[in-house]
Order: structure tokens, then C-alpha cells, then sequence
């Protein structure tokens, strides 16, 4: 198939960026998003142009490492997919399709679709961690937890870190990100002893990150790749109302 | 301090500042159901409101002061949303993962604060300045004058009916969004809460609704 892209185009940070059109031919329904994008930048390279930089890595969802905008929903049209793998058969031959990269104050674009994410990383240093004994591991079954809680930690771990939650709020909020994180940490016995203290350094470091406030729209949880729950921002409140 | 700046803190006093604002609307209309009982009792209502005026003059003071607080962390939220995102995308399709009047919610609240500046400036100044003993006019009968501001007026009646639509479609976000910032998960112990949002958003207004059209089609006369 045949597709027309409009990709966004930025040299640096402190460039201006613009749209540019590329028509894509010889697309296969099998072919990931990222592998037609391969493809383009191979022919970009023959012709001794600038390739089209984004973000990637494992290329199997797990990772958080892509991000982009497709046609104005963050990580393609799909729900819970990431960009990475999505695939050409969602799309129609012909079709045109507008990439851009992560748009907020935070994420910084670095080059064409790749955006500096540093201001996750702030958010992890305030609390996103949990104190330990060192020495050998303890064997996995030795401290015991409801399995309710454990469910909900993990349903909150698997947050990837990616920025859709971002991304996709019309606030830039970040309270989606931080809400999976706190949650994660405030269900299980090992994340007690930040309890306390890791929602106020964590709301903290995201309000000094410059992320926009919550108004509850719902499009960061529609968004998410990873389809984590409002309720992660709703319990992030409680907790934050509790530690105060 | 340093809670009420953050940007939990903000939502929260938008939360519990509007929720004061929904009950209050609870009065608000349970004094106006008064209308259908003529105007004996509308007025005899009023008079007593007026045999209270002290409390009642806190209580005023205690909702504006609420309004400010309602008003003032959504425009310091809404700036500093468009600060935290100043890029539009190219292609946005919002629709599809939010709703329209969670987007909206500043825009419907600026309409909502207009309406009820007029609203205020008309009847309740209306009422303030009104003296029954010196007057055959009763509080009743300003209230159903056909006239701009008042509700006999068949113009002033669609404008309001509109304004009250845009309350409830204010609510209609407002109201959960307000349960979400409160901490309340919509799980089975608090499903009441969530079921009770239909109460502001929907029957609330239309009760107002069924007032103003009840004035206007001679029910209420």
C-alpha cells in the first residue's frame, strides 16, 4: 500500500520545527509502524538526506522507550498498544497520516520525534524507589501479601514510563505516571518505609517538573498503552490527602 | 501552605469549594418550590429569610467567599495548563478520549459566573432594595415581572433555561471530577456517591428548569 505521511521535522530544541511530506510506497500489512519508518529513512539515507529520528527500543511494548503521535492519538489509533506494535494493516491504503512528536513543556522535543523525558526520571529520584537489606535475595514466597494487593501493584508496575499520559492530557499532567508509581509502592510491605514521605516528594518533583494539574478528562487512562486505571490518580489524591 | 499551592492542593480546593456550590443549590431550589404553593407561601417564605437576615448575610458572605475560592484555583489551573502545554497538536481527536464538557469546563464556568452576576444583579438586588410595608408589590410578583432580568419575561426565561443547561453540563463532569479529587474510587462502598452526581447534574436543573417554564406557560402565576 501506498500512504502519505506528514512528519514533524526538528533539527534541535531551540529550532523551530515544521511539517514535512513523504510518500511511503511498497507498505505491507505485516510491517510495524516503526519498520515503514525504517524503511523511509533507508531511502532518506540513499538519497543523503536527514533520517527521521524517534525514539525506540525493545520494539515490544514492554520497554516505554517509543512515542508518538499519530493522527492526534498518542501511540496510534489503537488502545493499548504502543507505537511499536502497531501495525500497517490498521491503516488504509492511501491514507494520510500526521506524526508529531510528545507535546508538552516537560519533554522538551530533542530531535524530529524523539522528546527528552529527564523530567520522569526527577519524578523516580524524588521517591519512585524503595528501601532494601542488601545481601542475597529473599525467596519470592517468604513475605506474604494479599493477593488483591498484589494484583493492583502490578496492574499499577506495568506503567512503562512512556509519556502517553502526558501526552495525550490537554494539561500535560503528569498525574497518571506518578499516580501508577505511588500506587505500585503503597500496595506492597516493601514500599512502607518511603510510605509518608514518597507522595509529597513525588507530587513535588512533578509540580517543579512544570506538568500541567488534573482535571479528570479521562484521556491519559484512554491513552495509556498500558490501559492504567484513574483510579491510580484517585488513590495518588487520597494518599497525598492522608500524608498531609 | 505549601499543600494548598500544590497541584493536588488546587484541585482539591476546586473540589470542595464546588461541592459546597451544589449543595447550596439544594436550598436554592427547595426555597424556589415554594412558587407552586402560590404566592402566600412564597412570600411568607421570603419574609422569614428576611426575619434572619444576619445569618443569612454570613451565609451570603460564606458563598462568595466559596465562589472566589471555586473561581480563583480554576484560573491559576487553567494558566498554568497552558503553560504546561503550550504546543497544539496538528490533528487532535480529543473526542474520542474525552468528553466534551470535561474540555470545557472554563468555558461553561465563565458563562456560568456571567449568568450569575445577572442573575444577582436583577432579583437578588431586587430583593435587597425591596420594602413590602411601603409597596403592593410583593416579592412574588418581582419575581414573575414581565420584564428583562425578571421571569415573566419570555427572553429572560429562555436565557435562563439555557444558562441552567450549561449548569448541569458544568455538573456533569464537575461533580464526579470532584469525588475523583476527594479521593472516592467509584468502587461498590462508594457507588452511592457517584449515583447521587445524577441528583445535581440532572435533577437539580431540571427541576430549575421546570420552574422557569412553569412561570412562563401560566402555572405558576
Amino acid at each position: 500500500m501506498q500512504l502519505t505521511l506528514k512528519i514533524w521535522r526538528q533539527s534541535s530544541a531551540e529550532s523551530t520545527g515544521f511539517f514535512e511530506k513523504y510518500i511511503v510506497d511498497n507498505v505491507t500489512a505485516d510491517m510495524s509502524f516503526f519498520e515503514m519508518l525504517d524503511m523511509l529513512n533507508n531511502d532518506l539515507i540513499k538519497q543523503n538526506k536527514s533520517p527521521i529520528v524517534f525514539d525506540h527500543d525493545c520494539r515490544e511494548g514492554i520497554c516505554g522507550t517509543c512515542g508518538l503521535v499519530i493522527n492526534g492519538r498518542a501511540h496510534g489509533p489503537l488502545k493499548g498498544v504502543t507505537a511499536c506494535q502497531l501495525h500497517m494493516r490498521t491503516f488504509k491504503n492511501g491514507e494520510t497520516l500526521t506524526v508529531e512528536p510528545w507535546r508538552a513543556k516537560s519533554f522538551k522535543v530533542i530531535k524530529d520525534l524523539a522528546v527528552d523525558r529527564q523530567a520522569f526520571d526527577k519524578i523516580m529520584e524524588a521517591g519512585g524507589y524503595i528501601s532494601v537489606k542488601t545481601g542475597g535475595a529473599p525467596d519470592a514466597n517468604a513475605m506474604p501479601i494479599f493477593k488483591e494487593n498484589a494484583d493492583e501493584a502490578f496492574d499499577s508496575a506495568t506503567c512503562i514510563g512512556c509519556g502517553a499520559c502526558v501526552a495525550a492530557c490537554k494539561n500535560s499532567s503528569a498525574m497518571l505516571f506518578v499516580g501508577a508509581k505511588v500506587n505500585q509502592y503503597a500496595q506492597l510491605p516493601q514500599g512502607q518505609v518511603e510510605h509518608s514521605k514518597r507522595v509529597k516528594n513525588m507530587v513535588e518533583a512533578m509540580d517543579s517538573a512544570g506538568f500541567g494539574n488534573c482535571t479528570n478528562t479521562g484521556a491519559c487512562e484512554a491513552e495509556c498503552p498500558k490501559e492504567i486505571s484513574i483510579s491510580n490518580i484517585i488513590k495518588l489524591n487520597k494518599e497525598y490527602l492522608k500524608f498531609h | 501552605m505549601q499543600f494548598l499551592f500544590s497541584s493536588i492542593g488546587k484541585k482539591i480546593q476546586v473540589a470542595i469549594s464546588g461541592i459546597f456550590l451544589c449543595i447550596f443549590l439544594v436550598f436554592h431550589l427547595l426555597n424556589n418550590i415554594t412558587l407552586f404553593f402560590g404566592p402566600a407561601v412564597f412570600n411568607a417564605m421570603v419574609h422569614f429569610l428576611e426575619s434572619i437576615k444576619p445569618m443569612i448575610r454570613i451565609m451570603e458572605f460564606g458563598l462568595l467567599f466559596i465562589l472566589i475560592m471555586h473561581i480563583g484555583n480554576a484560573i491559576k489551573l487553567t494558566i498554568e495548563n497552558k503553560a504546561a502545554n503550550p504546543v497544539n497538536y496538528k490533528q487532535s481527536q480529543s473526542n474520542d478520549v474525552s468528553s466534551l464538557n470535561s474540555r470545557t469546563m472554563l468555558i461553561s464556568g465563565t458563562i456560568i459566573l456571567l449568568f450569575i452576576i445577572l442573575h444577582l444583579s436583577y432579583i437578588w438586588l431586587s430583593y435587597q432594595t425591596h420594602n413590602p410595608n411601603n409597596h403592593s408589590e410583593t416579592y412574588y410578583d418581582i419575581l414573575l415581572r414581565n420584564k428583562i432580568g425578571f421571569l415573566g419575561h419570555k427572553w429572560t426565561a429562555l436565557f435562563y433555561v439555557i444558562a441552567i443547561s450549561i449548569i448541569a453540563f458544568h455538573l456533569r463532569h464537575g461533580f464526579q471530577s470532584a469525588l475523583k479529587t476527594l479521593g472516592f474510587l467509584p468502587n461498590s462502598k462508594n457507588n452511592f456517591l457517584y449515583k447521587i452526581a445524577f441528583i445535581f447534574w440532572g435533577i437539580i436543573p431540571f427541576g430549575f428548569i421546570v420552574i422557569v417554564l412553569s412561570i412562563q406557560f401560566g402555572i405558576i402565576n
